[in-house]
């Protein structure tokens, strides 16, 4: 009979080899090995989006209001300063003024970050542990 | 390798060819690729148990090359045969596990119970199961790269070319690391058989 479990070009330098090594039998799978596979690959695609989401979302916040405080400087300054002075004494006359959109873009920043951070936080996590 | 005799050493031909099944998952289909995780799976596993020589490491290694392998599915070439091109990952996640932990345990009782031969009694399969776990404790020894030449040549049943594949080494440097690899396991085998008496 003619074992067909052996490399198509085997020499005979190696028959003991082989007929050693091709004796030791397959370990079977272990138990949801192809499920948990499976969970990761899916888990990874919707990470991507979720990835994908927090930037869509954060990148045109984060360039408004970066285009805010270098296009209103001083006042950005002097709203922080107005803020300093009010935490520092007693007064309560601090006046600073908030654009609505800057508001809405910090708001829309924090969304951006809540996905990223789920994203973050929910990644498969690969035992890693010295053993 | 041509995908019909590959087909002879791989499992079965469910659910369409490993290259239809590639083709489906890369058009976003990603539940097919359990098509090929239930095809491999087992061989998968087992290059990494051989190279890592621990059962934990090897279903995370396993895990990673099939994880790897789906990421860069845009990257395989589908006139190539894909379980070489799957082992070639899972060598490489295997070999950089044990280089990362310098995992080095052998275990010699876990090899798995065999089926006994009709004709064998269970003495004759007792003496059976030592010798194999002797081979697979001097195995176990051996440096990390001459495990895995060994393990894609004899257990797997890969060709020269395909070992050198694999490894990502010259055919010429394969044929060196298994005659080496095959000169140290008999010396590692001899030794063991010289202690135990």
């Amino acid at each position: 009979m003619i074992d067909q479990r052996r490399p198509s070009d085997l020499e005979d330098a190696e028959r003991l080899v082989q007929r050693l090594l091709s004796a030791i039998p397959p370990r079977a799978l272990p138990l949801g090995f192809r499920d948990e596979v499976m969970r990761q690959v899916t888990a990874r695609t919707t990470l991507t989006w979720e990835w994908i989401a927090a930037a869509v979302l954060a990148v045109p916040s984060l360039a408004f209001l970066i285009f805010q405080v270098v296009d209103r400087a001083d006042e950005v300054g002097a709203a922080l300063n107005n803020i300093v002075a009010a935490a520092a004494s007693d007064s309560s006359d601090a006046f600073f003024f908030v654009d609505g959109t800057v508001v809405l873009a910090l708001a829309i920043l924090g969304v951006a970050s809540l996905i990223a951070a789920h994203a973050a936080l929910v990644r498969p996590v690969r035992r890693t542990t010295a053993r | 390798m041509t995908e019909g005799s590959w087909s002879r050493l791989g499992g079965p031909r469910l659910g369409g060819s490993d290259q239809d099944i590639v083709r489906r998952c890369i058009a976003g289909e990603a539940d097919a690729f359990a098509g090929l995780v239930e095809r491999y799976g087992g061989r998968v596993y087992n290059i990494a148990l051989r190279i890592t020589s621990d059962a934990d490491a090897a279903k995370d290694c396993a895990q990673e090359a099939f994880i790897r392998a789906y990421r860069a599915l845009h990257r395989y070439d589908p006139t190539l045969p894909f379980g070489p091109w799957l082992f070639r990952i899972t060598t490489n996640a295997s070999l950089n596990y044990v280089q990362r932990w310098h995992a080095h345990q052998t275990t010699v009782d876990e090899l798995p119970d065999a089926p006994e031969e009709a004709d064998e009694g269970p003495e004759e399969t007792a003496v059976r199961h030592e010798e194999l776990a002797e081979v697979v404790a001097a195995m176990a020894d051996l440096a990390p790269a001459y495990r895995a030449a060994l393990t894609l040549r004899h257990m797997q049943q890969l060709s020269y070319q395909e070992v050198a594949d694999a490894l990502d080494i010259p055919l010429g440097t394969v044929k060196t690391h298994l005659h080496r690899a095959r000169a140290a396991l008999k010396t590692r085998l001899a030794a063991r058989r010289g202690e135990a008496r």
